[in-house]
């Protein structure tokens, strides 16, 4: 790994301990700072991403793996304005990962061509509730809701 | 427009780009079988009998776990994510208490360590053997099959002995694993390994030599490395196009530091690859069995488990016999995780199993699908669209075997 490198992404609150690296960024920046990963530092493997519901906002991290170091970019986005550039013309590996966090956070991946469709939910997951890994819903509601429908 | 140019204009539609959806979605199935543990669907598009387009659609044996993880304390998910899979189930549960395991300060027993990476090892042994069995399902090749499924039933038989379940062990816990090794237990692995790694070298040559597996299986299923790197691939299907990755080596976990696994890849990237690369790692996990059974020291298996694990994000992963098993755990300092994330293997090899099939006859399916290791509930059923003819039929899994047998008999 060459921290080096990683100095050069500017304006970054990077933090390194053990064998993961936390780069946060801003939502806008993040196929900026992908590209970054992928291009100058050589990175290949994009082990997962991961969406969690922190209560006002969701916070999403992509996991990257290279030599031996987990590198994360956490970027968070309000609740209100679920939008995001998708990177998967920069990693095609992320499209399942993506729509996964679609499925169960509600988040838009600008550019991701399964935007809009369910990959695990069933195709008769109502409309009108938040989706299942969201805090406004309780698993106890969503089986009330499906097993009315 | 004559009819060919129709078929073609309606191709290039769904078909352009490296993976493109059709947007009218998908009707479920309900491909879900109680005895498997991913069932998956996949719409292939085929030109007469060239398959142009595979689109898979997953979620079939979605429970909420990661839901559920959420509202159960640290000891009770270790056992629930076991459940999320039958064949690797310590796989899943050591990746979950590894990562724990991480946020905390705990030492791990050396003696545990060893004892994890010899379960860790048995049960690759019998996931590769009970997948090379399907194999020769698949292809029709049934003695094969009843041989191989008769020989893992040595080391579920053992897994049984060691930790007093075949399937869902209940072994792994946080700082160790639950209990000690029975007395003598080197006196039945010793003989069990012995027979296992003669079956492995039979195996080996009839792999090589058998006329079925040869025309079954070799150069079926190549991809372009170039390509598939890019889908990001894990396990034995990066490791057959050549990438030296495995998480035993690139981040070592439980004894593996000491007992050094000895990762084989292949060049070839078709099925036959898969096939002596997994027979490889067989004998090498009988090895390391044998190194560490004859090389564990003495001591504790496990120390005073903490209620509450401290705040913090943590990352882990392990080698599982599919490929590299991911999780993500958040602790906000409570008896419970706040977010659990779980990347399964199959997960991450579905896109590039899809590329594989591209070029390939409607017969190669279940043998290239087989080829990933999938739990196969993923052949359920099919929706197989003829563009040429503009037919369109369902098979289920059964039937498409018959079918891809027939179709090498008539054919080859």
């Amino acid at each position: 790994m060459s921290e080096d490198k990683l100095n050069e992404l500017h304006n970054l609150k990077i933090n390194k301990e053990k064998n993961k690296i936390m780069i946060e960024t801003s939502p806008a920046d993040i196929r900026d700072v992908s590209r970054f990963i992928i291009e100058k530092m050589g990175v290949k493997h994009l082990t997962a991403i991961t969406g969690i519901d922190e209560g006002e906002k969701i916070c999403i991290i992509y996991h990257f793996w290279s030599e031996g170091n987990f590198i994360n970019i956490v970027t968070r986005l309000l609740k209100t304005e679920l939008k995001i550039e998708s990177i998967t013309d920069i990693v095609p590996g992320a499209l399942l990962y993506e729509a996964e966090v679609h499925d169960m956070l509600g988040v838009f991946f600008h550019g991701n061509p399964l935007m809009g469709t369910h990959l695990l939910l069933p195709d008769t997951y109502p409309e009108d509730i938040p989706p299942p890994l969201r805090k406004e819903i309780t698993p106890e509601e969503i089986r009330r809701r499906m097993l009315l429908e | 427009m004559s009819d060919k140019d129709q078929a073609e204009e309606k191709l290039a539609k769904i078909s352009t780009g490296l993976i493109q959806y059709s947007p009218e979605g998908l009707v479920p199935f309900g491909p879900v079988h109680p005895a498997l543990k991913e069932p998956e669907y996949f719409k292939i598009i085929l030109e007469g009998e060239k398959i142009v387009q595979v689109i898979p659609r997953i979620g079939y044996a979605h429970r909420g776990i990661e839901r559920a993880l959420q509202d159960r304390n640290w000891i009770q998910a270790i056992y629930l994510v076991e459940r999320i899979c039958g064949i690797c189930s310590f796989s899943h549960s050591l990746a979950f208490v590894q990562t724990v395991e991480s946020l905390t300060e705990l030492e791990i027993p050396r003696r545990a360590r060893y004892i994890r990476l010899i379960i860790a090892e048995l049960e690759r042994i019998h996931s590769h053997l009970l997948w090379l069995g399907l194999v020769g399902y698949w292809t029709g090749f049934d003695t094969l099959f009843m041989w191989i499924w008769r020989d893992r039933e040595r080391v579920l038989d053992l897994i049984e002995l060691i930790t007093g379940n075949r399937v869902h062990k209940s072994y792994a816990t946080i700082t160790g694993v639950r209990r000690d090794l029975p007395e003598n237990i080197e006196r039945h692995i010793q003989p069990a390994m012995k027979y296992l790694s003669d079956r492995v070298k039979f195996y080996k040559e009839i792999i090589n030599s058998e006329a079925t597996i040869l025309i079954r299986t070799k150069g079926i299923g190549w991809v372009s490395p170039d390509v598939a790197v890019r889908l990001c691939p894990v396990g034995p299907l990066l490791r057959c196009m050549g990438f030296k990755r495995d998480v035993r080596t690139d981040d070592p976990y439980a004894a593996y530091d000491e007992i050094v696994p000895d990762v084989k890849t292949s060049t070839d990237s078709d099925v036959h690859s898969l096939l002596n690369l997994r027979l490889d790692e067989i004998e090498d996990s009988i090895r390391m069995v044998l190194e560490a059974i004859t090389s564990i020291p003495t001591g504790q298996v496990k120390s005073s488990i903490p209620r509450a694990i401290p705040r913090g994000d943590a990352m882990g992963h392990v080698e599982a016999p599919r490929g590299e098993l991911f999780y993500f755990v958040r602790s906000e300092g409570g008896n419970k995780p706040v977010r659990v994330k779980i990347r399964t293997p199959t997960l991450a090899n579905i896109l590039t199993a899809t590329e594989m099939l591209k070029g390939h006859t409607l017969a190669d399916v279940p043998v290239v699908l087989t080829g990933m290791d999938p739990c196969f509930g993923c052949m359920d059923r099919l929706t197989i669209i003829d563009i040429g003819e503009g037919k369109r039929w369902q098979i289920n899994g059964e039937e498409l075997r018959r079918y891809g047998i027939e179709w090498y008999n008539k054919n080859r």
